[in-house]
C-alpha cells in the first residue's frame, strides 16, 4: 500500500507536490528516449528541489558499462538535451550520485535477480524505501518479456509500506488483438493501479488547459453541444518527415503513430462530460465513456469517412525535401500511410449529428497541433445580404502547438460610417499572459507517476476502445493498393481529404 | 526569452491646478500613448500587443525615487502585465506638490514574436497632496482586474495613506526584510494582520524567500525512516546573519521559520522561556510531553547577505541521536540537506540555490491570490517570541 503518511510540513501555499523517495529504473538506458527525455526531466526536476535526495535512477540495458560510464554518459545527455543546455558541477555530481547502471538482458531471469539485490543495496544506502518505479523505454517487441520477467522475480509486488509502478511508453499494441494481449499480459503480473500508459501529449501545458477552459468558466458548458456547435476540426501536422525513423514508421503509419492514442486523448477530452471530480478515475471515467460513443465506421464505407495519403517531393520551409518512400529505411513500394483525414460522430445527446473531423500528417506545410469549435451560423441576417456574406461563424481556437493559447473568433463592425463587419480574434497567449517556460510534458507526467496520480496516463479501456475505432479503417487500407504518393510535401495533404469536409459544405481551417 | 526592454516615457503631464490632478488627462495619454503603438509596425520593428492581468501599487519607501523599481517592473512585465501605478509621497516637504506622468514598458518574449507592453503611471505627492493620491489611485486602477500593493517600506498603521491604499489591494506585499526596526516591526505587522483580517491579505518577500528552505526540511518528514527520529526532534538551531539596521537583532527570517516549525508540527510556547546564553537567543515550546528548544545563532556577516540563515538544522540529542540540517554552501550558491542518523550520513543532495531578488519573488507573489494563512500564523507565533525577548 503507498504511504499515506500527512507532512505536516506540506501544508499551506507554496511547497509544490514533491515526489517521495524511490528509485526509477529505466529499460531502454541508453535509448533515445532517455538521453532526450527522460534523464533531462528528472535532473531538471532535482534542480526544482521536486524530487529528494532519497532518489536513484537506475539505467538498464545489454551493453557493458560501469556506474561512472553511465553517469558520464548522462552528463552529456543533460548538457546537450536539458533546456538549459549545461549542467551545474556541484549540483550535477550531488544529483549524479544516485545514478546507476545495470547491464543487463531483458530475457534473462538471473539478470533480473541481480537487479533486485541491487535495488535492495540501493534502498540501504540512499534510502529509497523500496519505492520502484519501472520505465520501459525499450522497443515494444520487448515489453511482453520484461513484464513477465519483472513478474517472474517477485519486483512487481511491492514489499510492506512501499509501492511498485511500472510506465509503459507508446505504442500499446500494433492492433486490437495485440494491445489486448499486451494489457493481459501486464494484467497478469501488475494490477491496473500500477500500470501508467503513457502519452506525452496529456502532459502539455495547453492539454491540461482544456479542463480548466471546459469546467472553470461558466460560459463554454452550455454551448458546447450539438445546439451550437457546427463540426469540431482537430489538427495535428507536423512538417518534418521521418527523421531517421523509416524502419519503424513503415510498421505503424499515422493512424498508429499519431490518432490512435494522441488525438483520441484530445478528442475525448474535447467531448467528454463533466466528472464529478478530478480524481484519475472519474476523469478517465467520462473520456471512456465518450469514445465508447463513437460511432462506428459501417462496412463497407471506410473511404466515405477516412483518407490517407503519403508524400512526395516538395518544399517545406524553402527547402526541397524527398519523398517518402525515399527515405532510409522505407520500401520504394510502400504504401503506409503518412497522413489521415478521418470524419467520426459521437452518438450521444451531446454530440449527435456534429462531425467531428480530425487530420494528422507529416511534411505538411507547418507544424501545428490545434482544436478548434467551430459554432454554427447566425440563425437569422440582420445586417443585409451583403454584410450577410463577410459575417463568419464564431470559432474557438485551442492551440497546443506551437503558440500555445486559446484564440475566440467574433464578428465586430469596422469603424465607419456604414456597417462592414470584418472578423476579428481575442487571443489568449501562454507566452504574452504569463511569459513562464512551460514546463515538459515528462517533467510533468514523471512527478505525477511517482506521486501516485495517474490523471494524465491512459487507462486499459481506452487504449483498447482507440484501437476499435481505427480497427476497420487498417483493415479496409490493408485490403487496398493505395495510389502513392499522392500528396507533395509542404502541401495540405492529399485532395480526398479537401473532398471529405467539403462535400458536406464546410472547410478544413487555413491554418 | 526576452530580447530587450524598452521604456517609453512619455511628457509630464500638466497638472491642471496645484489643488488636483486630472486623471482624465493621464488616461487620455495613455490612450495616445496605445494609439500610436496600434499603427502597422515599420520595417524592423515588432507589432506590439497591450497586455495587463493585473494593477501593481507600488508604494515606494521614504525617499525612494521611482527609477529605483525600473528594473523590477521590467522584470515582471513578461509574467505578469500589469497597469502599474509607482506612488511616491512625502508628507512633511517645505512646497506641496503633485506630479504625474505616464510611461510604457515593452519586451518581446520570443526574437519572431510580438512586443508584449503594459503601462506604468507614476505619481509623485508632497504635502497636502498627498492625502488627494488615493482618490487618484480609485480612478486610474484597471477594472475587473486583482490588485496588488507592494510597500516597500514597512507598513505602519500610523501612516494614513496605507489603510486607505491597502483598501484598494487584493493582496499586499511586503518585506520584512526591510524593516527599520526587525523587534519593534515584527510585532507591528502581527498587529496589521490582525486588524486587516477579512479585509485584504498580506504577503512578505522574506517569507517567499525562505520557501526553497522549506522544502528541504520538509522533504525529511517524507522519509518513513526518518519519522521516528523526527518525531523525538528537541533542539532546533537556526543560524542566521544579522539584519543590517540592528546586528543585535534576530533576522526576521530566522523567526518566520522557527514560527514555521513551530506552526506546523504543533509546538505550543512555553510562557516566560526567553533566555541568552552567550550570544545565543533561545526560546522553548512544548509538545507530546517534551521540550523544544529553538536556538537562534548570529553568524558573522562574512557568513552571507545579511538578515538570511546560513544553516537549520532540527535535532535529537538523546540516543538514538539524529541531526537533520539544511546548510548553506560558501558563496551561498548552494543549498545542501544532510540527514545524519545515529552519526552515520545518509543520503544528502546539493542543490543549485540563488537568493531570490525582488523581482523573481513579486512574480511570483502576482501568481497568488487570497490569504496566506500559514504565513499569517507563523507571524503571529514569530512576534509572540520577540515580544517575550522584548521584555526580558
Amino acid at each position: 500500500m503507498p504511504d499515506t503518511y500527512q507532512n505536516p510540513l506540506r501544508e499551506g501555499l507554496r511547497l509544490e507536490r514533491t515526489a517521495e523517495p524511490c528509485a526509477i529504473i529505466i529499460f531502454g538506458a541508453s535509448g533515445d528516449l532517455t538521453k532526450r527525455k527522460l534523464v533531462p526531466a528528472l535532473y531538471r526536476l532535482a534542480q526544482e528541489r521536486l524530487i529528494p535526495a532519497e532518489f536513484a535512477v537506475v539505467g538498464t540495458s545489454r551493453t557493458p558499462m560501469s556506474h561512472d560510464d553511465y553517469r558520464a554518459k548522462m552528463k552529456d545527455a543533460v548538457a546537450q538535451y536539458s533546456e538549459a543546455k549545461r549542467v551545474e558541477e556541484t549540483v550535477w555530481e550531488s544529483f549524479a550520485r544516485g545514478i546507476y547502471y545495470h547491464p543487463g538482458d531483458i530475457g534473462n531471469f538471473e539478470s533480473y535477480q541481480q537487479l533486485a539485490s541491487l535495488l535492495d543495496e540501493i534502498d540501504r544506502t540512499r534510502g529509497t524505501s523500496g519505492n520502484r518505479l519501472f520505465y520501459l523505454s525499450t522497443s515494444p517487441t520487448q515489453y511482453s518479456e520484461a513484464i513477465r520477467q519483472l513478474g517472474a522475480a517477485g519486483l512487481a509486488k511491492a514489499k510492506g509500506g512501499s509501492w511498485v509502478r511500472i510506465i509503459i511508453e507508446k505504442p500499446f499494441g500494433h492492433d486490437l488483438d495485440s494491445a489486448r494481449a499486451l494489457n493481459t499480459e501486464v494484467a497478469q503480473v501488475f494490477h491496473e493501479d500500477q500500470v501508467y500508459r503513457i502519452d506525452h501529449y496529456l502532459g502539455k501545458e495547453t492539454v491540461q488547459n482544456l479542463l480548466v477552459l471546459r469546467f472553470a468558466n461558466g460560459i463554454f458548458e452550455p454551448i458546447w453541444n450539438r445546439r451550437y456547435v457546427d463540426h469540431v476540426q482537430i489538427t495535428n501536422a507536423e512538417s518534418i518527415g521521418v527523421e531517421g525513423r523509416g524502419g519503424y514508421y513503415e510498421t505503424s503509419g499515422v493512424l498508429r503513430d499519431m490518432i490512435q492514442n494522441h488525438v483520441f486523448q484530445v478528442l475525448s477530452l474535447v467531448a467528454m462530460e463533466p466528472p464529478i471530480n478530478l480524481s484519475a478515475n472519474s476523469v478517465r471515467d467520462e473520456k471512456i465513456k465518450v469514445m465508447e460513443a463513437v460511432r462506428a465506421i459501417p462496412d463497407g464505407r471506410v473511404s466515405e469517412f477516412a483518407v490517407r495519403g503519403q508524400y512526395g517531393p516538395g518544399a517545406v520551409a524553402g527547402k526541397h525535401v524527398i519523398s517518402y518512400r525515399q527515405e532510409p529505411g522505407v520500401n520504394p513500394e510502400s504504401g503506409t500511410e503518412t497522413f489521415a483525414a478521418l470524419k467520426l460522430y459521437i452518438d450521444n445527446w451531446r454530440w449527435a449529428d456534429v462531425p467531428f473531423y480530425i487530420r494528422s500528417g507529416k511534411r505538411l506545410a507547418r507544424r501545428v497541433t490545434e482544436i478548434a469549435i467551430q459554432f454554427k451560423k447566425v440563425p437569422h441576417r440582420l445586417f443585409g445580404a451583403e454584410v450577410a456574406e463577410t459575417i463568419e461563424p464564431n470559432v474557438l481556437v485551442i492551440r497546443i502547438q506551437p503558440d500555445e493559447g486559446i484564440t475566440l473568433r467574433f464578428n465586430a463592425k469596422f469603424p465607419g460610417q456604414t456597417t462592414r463587419v470584418r472578423t476579428v480574434n481575442m487571443d489568449f497567449r501562454y507566452g504574452a499572459s504569463f511569459g513562464v517556460q512551460l514546463s515538459e510534458a515528462y517533467e510533468r507526467l514523471l512527478l505525477d507517476c511517482i506521486l501516485g496520480d495517474s490523471t494524465l496516463y491512459a487507462r486499459r479501456d481506452l487504449t483498447e476502445r482507440g484501437w476499435e475505432i481505427v480497427m476497420p479503417i487498417l483493415e479496409h487500407w490493408q485490403g487496398a493498393k493505395p495510389q502513392f504518393p499522392n500528396y507533395e510535401a509542404g502541401s495540405w495533404g492529399p485532395h480526398g481529404a479537401t473532398e471529405l469536409i467539403e462535400k458536406e459544405g464546410r472547410a478544413w481551417r487555413r491554418l | 526569452m526576452s530580447e530587450s526592454i524598452q521604456r517609453f516615457e512619455s511628457h509630464r503631464l500638466p497638472v491642471s491646478a496645484p489643488q488636483d490632478i486630472d486623471t482624465g488627462a493621464i488616461e487620455a495619454e495613455l490612450k495616445s500613448m496605445w494609439h500610436e503603438d496600434a499603427r502597422e509596425p515599420g520595417v524592423g520593428e515588432a507589432a506590439v500587443v497591450r497586455a495587463r492581468v493585473a494593477n501593481l501599487i507600488v508604494y515606494l519607501a521614504p525617499g525612494e525615487l521611482p527609477q529605483c523599481v525600473d528594473e523590477i517592473l521590467d522584470e515582471i512585465t513578461l509574467s505578469h502585465p500589469a497597469r502599474a501605478l509607482v506612488v511616491s509621497c512625502d508628507p512633511q516637504p517645505s512646497s506641496p506638490k503633485i506630479d504625474a506622468w505616464v510611461a510604457a514598458r515593452c519586451q518581446m518574449p520570443s526574437a519572431a514574436g510580438k512586443q508584449v507592453c503594459c503601462e506604468q503611471v507614476t505619481i509623485e505627492a508632497s504635502g497636502s497632496f498627498v492625502s488627494q493620491v488615493p482618490s487618484v489611485i480609485a480612478q486610474l486602477l484597471a477594472s475587473d482586474l486583482p490588485v496588488f500593493l507592494w510597500c516597500r517600506g514597512t507598513p505602519h498603521l500610523s501612516d494614513p495613506l496605507i489603510k486607505k491604499l491597502m483598501d484598494f489591494a487584493d493582496r499586499v506585499v511586503i518585506d520584512s526584510s526591510r524593516f527599520d526596526r526587525p523587534a519593534g516591526d515584527l510585532i507591528s505587522l502581527a498587529t496589521l494582520i490582525r486588524v486587516s483580517e477579512g479585509w485584504t491579505a498580506l504577503t512578505d518577500l522574506n517569507w517567499a524567500n525562505l520557501t526553497p528552505r522549506r522544502t528541504l526540511m520538509a522533504a525529511f518528514y517524507d522519509v518513513a525512516d526518518y519519522r521516528s527520529y523526527l518525531e523525538r526532534v528537541d533542539r532546533v538551531t537556526i543560524e542566521y546573519v544579522p539584519p543590517p539596521v540592528d546586528p543585535d537583532a534576530i533576522a526576521p527570517r530566522a523567526l518566520l521559520l522557527a514560527g514555521w516549525l513551530a506552526n506546523a508540527l504543533k509546538w505550543s510556547p512555553v510562557q516566560q522561556s526567553a533566555r541568552t546564553e552567550e550570544n545565543r537567543r533561545l526560546f522553548d515550546f512544548s509538545t507530546d510531553g517534551r521540550t523544544v528548544t529553538i536556538v537562534f545563532v548570529p553568524a558573522s556577516r562574512s557568513a552571507g547577505l545579511a538578515g538570511t540563515i546560513t544553516t537549520s538544522n532540527l535535532e535529537v540529542t538523546r540516543t538514538p541521536a539524529a541531526v537533520f540540517g539544511v546548510e548553506r554552501g560558501a558563496g551561498g550558491k548552494t543549498l545542501q540537506s544532510r540527514s545524519i542518523l545515529d552519526g552515520i550520513e545518509k543520503a544528502g543532495r546539493v542543490h543549485a540555490y540563488e537568493e531570490m531578488k525582488e523581482g523573481g519573488m513579486l512574480k511570483h507573489e502576482l501568481q497568488i491570490l487570497g490569504h496566506d494563512r500559514l504565513y499569517e500564523n507563523v507571524v503571529r507565533i514569530a512576534a509572540d517570541m520577540m515580544a517575550e525577548w522584548v521584555q526580558t
